[in-house]
């Protein structure tokens, strides 16, 4: 019996085939293997192919449960850019893939806490949204956090 | 009213919670799927993503992330782990440490708005595992207490938030027993005699209980539900008689086998009374590691005691099969053959010596205290099959 593959499709439209005994290590889509079946393609509008490709590759890891602590780490740390992270988190969140999810999130909270807000606004492309006045109304309440 | 719309005025546009991103993946349509530029990253984010991050932070740096963007106002209250590590203010000169840790005490308030809460909150949260170290008041006069009130039965608790932290009030969490507590770690904080006896009788699932320089913990009684319980640690309990109420051990006999699962009891007896000490291990059939930490205690006094309520003695009937390990400070290494000969329950015997007690008079270094340990134990500790383990500091 040969084992059973499934395709993905990313947000760009790129498909991307896995086995399907790996990729329901995603319980976003083990659920949907055992609800419909997902003969097709599955489709992740969410997810660019990039990520895709990242979330695949660590799927298809080779590792012994024992190892897979490290392994995950050490995937992440390899990924060492911010966006790039955050994609994976999120996309891992979307899948619901916890430890690739967790060990992305600690990895930007590691790379981010010796950050100033300035710094971290520039890491993540955000601009500041609010008024001075909110600001400080901010920087009052929580005095103990700046 | 769903988390998103209590979000004032964002220009989010994607759905956040789980459900919302299976839906995407199953196909649903969704507006606004393709404005978003490339960059706009942080949108594209769901809470959950953000939550979890800052979870892996310590909550100073967390709770500053609230001035980064609108959205992220209350984003660091979800967080799931709490960590009010703050290494900036803690690692000061002790001269300072106490008005640094007065500080410390009241920004963790303001957080939780009254130290009771903190407990209060960590149970409401279903915690497993509360620790809470304020080992720095080891050195000031006044100690914690920890809030015995939370287990009042009917006891109401609800994290009240005042109106300016801009939070929906949680419905109120009734709690009449504390179910999920499973280890709890108190250091320099004030637990007496009740308040022992509220914990273990409320905590079912408890199996790790550590309490630390507590100062009016006197006559500490294990007993009642303590079903679970595995490890219990008492150190450094100045005022405290070891009674472990021995007598109600004796008379309620229908209460001993709820101590089988205790294996591990670790005592620092500063003023060596030790009375009673062999009621209460007759009463825990199944230690494996009982361990004394003895500051004033010398060995020969503690054997002495050890003989007289039948823990050592050759001569019992019935020894301790499960006591494995002595870990004490002792200098004289001949007082401890003495301990091994009379041991014969004995398995495995830890030696810590604490090298600045040696004295004056014992001018040798550290590692030639080790060697003349090692010499004169090692012939005696072999043929009888004890393990024995020389801590060395150098």
């Amino acid at each position: 019996m040969s084992k059973k593959t499934l395709t993905l499709m990313s947000k760009d439209k790129q498909l991307f085939n896995i086995e399907e005994h790996l990729a329901v290590q995603s319980v976003t889509i083990r659920n949907m293997v055992k609800e419909d079946g997902a003969s097709s393609v599955i489709p992740l509008p969410r997810v660019d192919s990039e990520t895709l490709a990242l979330v695949i590759e660590y799927l298809n890891r080779q590792q012994a449960p024992e190892e897979d602590e490290d392994y995950v780490k050490k995937f992440v740390d390899e990924r060492g850019e911010i966006p790039t992270l955050l994609e994976l988190a999120q996309a891992a969140l979307d899948l619901d893939i916890k430890k690739l999810m967790d060990a992305a999130c600690m990895k930007v909270a590691d790379l981010i806490k010796d950050f100033t807000l300035e710094e971290v606004r520039e890491a993540l492309r955000i601009e500041n949204d609010r008024t001075p006045e909110e600001e400080k109304a901010i920087r009052d309440e929580f005095q103990w956090a700046f | 009213m769903t988390r998103r719309d209590s979000w004032e005025g964002i220009k989010l546009k994607r759905g956040t919670a789980l459900k919302d991103a299976t839906c995407h993946a199953l196909g649903c349509p969704h507006d606004g799927l393709h404005d978003l530029s490339p960059d706009d990253l942080v949108s594209r984010l769901s809470d959950d993503v953000l939550v979890s991050i800052l979870s892996y932070m310590p909550i100073k740096y967390a709770a500053a992330t609230s001035i980064l963007l609108r959205r992220w106002r209350h984003v660091w209250c979800q967080t799931a782990r709490l960590d009010f590590e703050d290494k900036e203010r803690l690692n000061k000169p002790r001269s300072q440490l106490h008005a640094k840790r007065i500080k410390y005490i009241n920004w963790v308030n303001r957080i939780i708005r009254a130290i009771d809460k903190w407990t209060e909150f960590a149970i409401s949260k279903a915690f497993q595992r509360l620790e809470l170290d304020l080992e720095g008041g080891f050195y000031s006069n006044v100690n914690y207490v920890f809030p015995d009130k939370i287990f009042a039965s009917k006891c109401e608790l609800s994290l009240k938030r005042s109106s300016n932290f801009n939070i929906p009030v949680k419905p109120k969490a009734t709690v009449m027993e504390v179910k999920f507590l499973k280890a709890l770690i108190l250091k320099c904080v004030d637990v007496n005699d009740e308040c022992l006896k509220k914990i273990l009788t409320n905590c079912p699932v408890l199996e790790h209980l550590s309490i630390c320089h507590s100062r009016n913990l006197t006559k500490a009684k294990v007993h009642g539900k303590a079903l679970a319980l595995k490890d219990l640690e008492i150190i450094s309990c100045d005022r405290l008689i070891i009674s472990f109420s021995c007598t109600k051990f004796n008379m309620q006999v229908s209460m001993l086998p709820k101590l089988l699962k205790l294996k591990q009891l670790i005592i620092a007896a500063n003023d060596g009374n030790l009375f009673e000490l062999a009621s209460m291990v007759e009463a825990c059939p199944n230690f494996q590691r009982f361990k004394v930490k003895s500051c004033q205690l010398t060995l020969l006094q503690l054997i002495r005691n050890l003989i007289k309520y039948g823990l050592i003695n050759k001569e019992v009937k019935q020894p301790h099969q499960h006591l494995e390990t002595a870990l004490m400070r002792e200098t004289e290494p001949l007082n401890w053959l003495y301990f091994i000969e009379n041991s014969v329950a004995l398995k495995k015997l830890v030696i810590k010596p604490s090298w600045q007690e040696l004295g004056p008079t014992t001018k040798l270094a550290g590692e030639n205290n080790a060697t003349r340990y090692r010499a004169q134990l090692e012939p005696k500790t072999t043929p009888v099959g004890v393990e024995l383990v020389i801590i060395d500091y150098t």
